[in-house]
């Protein structure tokens, strides 16, 4: 803060009381305070002004006339304005009291729930329509499972059928205990020579082989 | 020792009413009391004591006007107020006038009224604040004609007007305007356009 330069013939008194005021006044070197640099409001008037009595102002009939018309008109009007902006003022806080507010939010609420009545009903018909659906195509193709199914057992069946025949077919030409003696026999006495090979004319070639213990014997 | 005051003058002419009332036979009860403030109206304004009690001595200094409380019937500009109007503050000011018994029936049988004005009942938006109402009033969809400001007057006192009807056309006008002037001699030699 810059303290307020003392000027000459400045009363002590008045320099004091201005000291409050030393923010106001010097912002800055280049500023000049009129209201404040003589006597304060509340010091009493100077000695050399205390029995100086103002002329009291005298204004012509016409002109007071139309000033207090003027003034009439004016302060008519900023009242009426003034109660204006009270009274939206007033509205718009009553617009944000809590009850309202609440009021409001239960409304809003209401019609909130009300569209989504709405919705849930609409999605519930698309829903069911859907599962309808849903379960036809199941029952379909669980239907058609079961008829592959079906088919797919009886033609195991079939093969299962067919090999048992040519097993029981083949059955007869089994080796059993019984005929094994003859079996071996039979085996013993009629070689076969699988070690063969094949020319061009595909005429089966034997060789014999003489030496050696390999299995030219068929088992 | 004299005592001599210094300073500015009131316009006040006449006495307390405790020095006119304390003289009086009867405390002045039924006698007519003008206010010297009011003779500056044409037409007559008087009070009638009714009533008069005085008031306990708070003044610090026995040169200070005393106080009385008195019930008056009030004539103001040739109008008579509906209810009898009590006067305790303001009966130390010298602005009190007694009327002499011979000029009462002056007093009474005066009929002179003030000219009844009719104000209007609402009036025209400051022109920024009218456009942003008219914008507010269509963003909300509202009908934009209807925007007028409702004239406030106040409810005291006896009124040489009254607030026009509905549909009625108003005598005065009140606007952010200069509107039409008192005296329009005032406005003569002003060369600026739509001064009045």
């Amino acid at each position: 803060m810059i303290r307020l330069l003392v000027q000459i013939n400045v009363n002590v008194l008045t320099v004091r009381n201005l000291n409050a005021y030393d923010h106001i006044i010097s912002n800055g070197p280049h500023i000049q305070c009129v209201r404040w640099k003589r006597k304060p409001i509340w010091l009493p008037p100077a000695k050399s002004k205390l029995f100086r009595i103002p002329e009291r102002k005298v204004i012509p009939t016409e002109e007071s006339i139309e000033l207090k018309r003027l003034h009439n008109n004016y302060r008519t009007y900023m009242k009426s304005l003034m109660t204006y902006f009270i009274e939206t003022e007033k509205e718009k806080e009553f617009c944000f009291n809590k009850l309202v507010v609440e009021k409001n939010a239960q409304e809003d609420f209401e019609i909130c729930s009300q569209i989504n009545d709405k919705w849930n009903k609409k999605v519930a018909m698309m829903r069911e329509e859907r599962l309808i659906q849903e379960r036809e195509d199941r029952q379909k193709e669980i239907l058609e499972k079961v008829q592959a199914k079906k088919e797919r057992d009886s033609k195991i069946l079939e093969k299962i059928d067919e090999e048992i025949r040519k097993a029981k077919e083949e059955a007869k030409t089994f080796i059993t205990p019984e005929n094994i003696d003859k079996a071996i026999v039979n085996a013993l006495e009629n070689i076969t020579e699988h070690n063969v090979a094949i020319d061009l004319k595909v005429s089966i070639i034997i060789q014999q082989v003489l030496h050696g213990n390999s299995s030219n014997i068929g088992g | 020792m004299v005592i001599k005051y210094i300073g500015r003058t009131h316009y006040f002419k006449g006495q307390p009413l405790w020095e006119i009332l304390g003289n009086l036979k009867n405390h002045g009860v039924g006698r007519l009391v003008i206010r010297g403030t009011q003779q500056r109206y044409p037409e007559i304004s008087y009070m009638k004591i009714l009533k008069v009690a005085g008031l306990p001595d708070v003044s610090k200094h026995p040169h200070d006007p005393r106080k009385v409380i008195v019930l008056v019937e009030r004539v103001f500009r040739g109008q008579k107020s509906p209810v009898l109007v009590q006067m305790d503050g303001r009966t130390y000011k010298p602005d009190f006038m007694l009327v002499p018994k011979d000029q009462e029936a002056k007093y009474i049988n005066a009929t002179e009224t003030p000219q009844l004005r009719i104000m209007p009942r609402t009036t025209n938006f400051p022109p920024l604040l009218k456009e942003i109402l008219i914008q507010e009033a269509q963003e909300q969809g509202k009908d934009v004609s209807d925007i007028k400001l409702e004239l406030v007057y106040s409810p005291l006192g006896i009124k040489s007007y009254r607030i026009a009807e509905e549909g009625e056309a108003p005598t005065t006008e009140i606007k952010i305007e200069l509107g039409q002037p008192a005296s329009p001699s005032l406005y003569e030699n002003i060369k600026q356009e739509n001064a009045s």
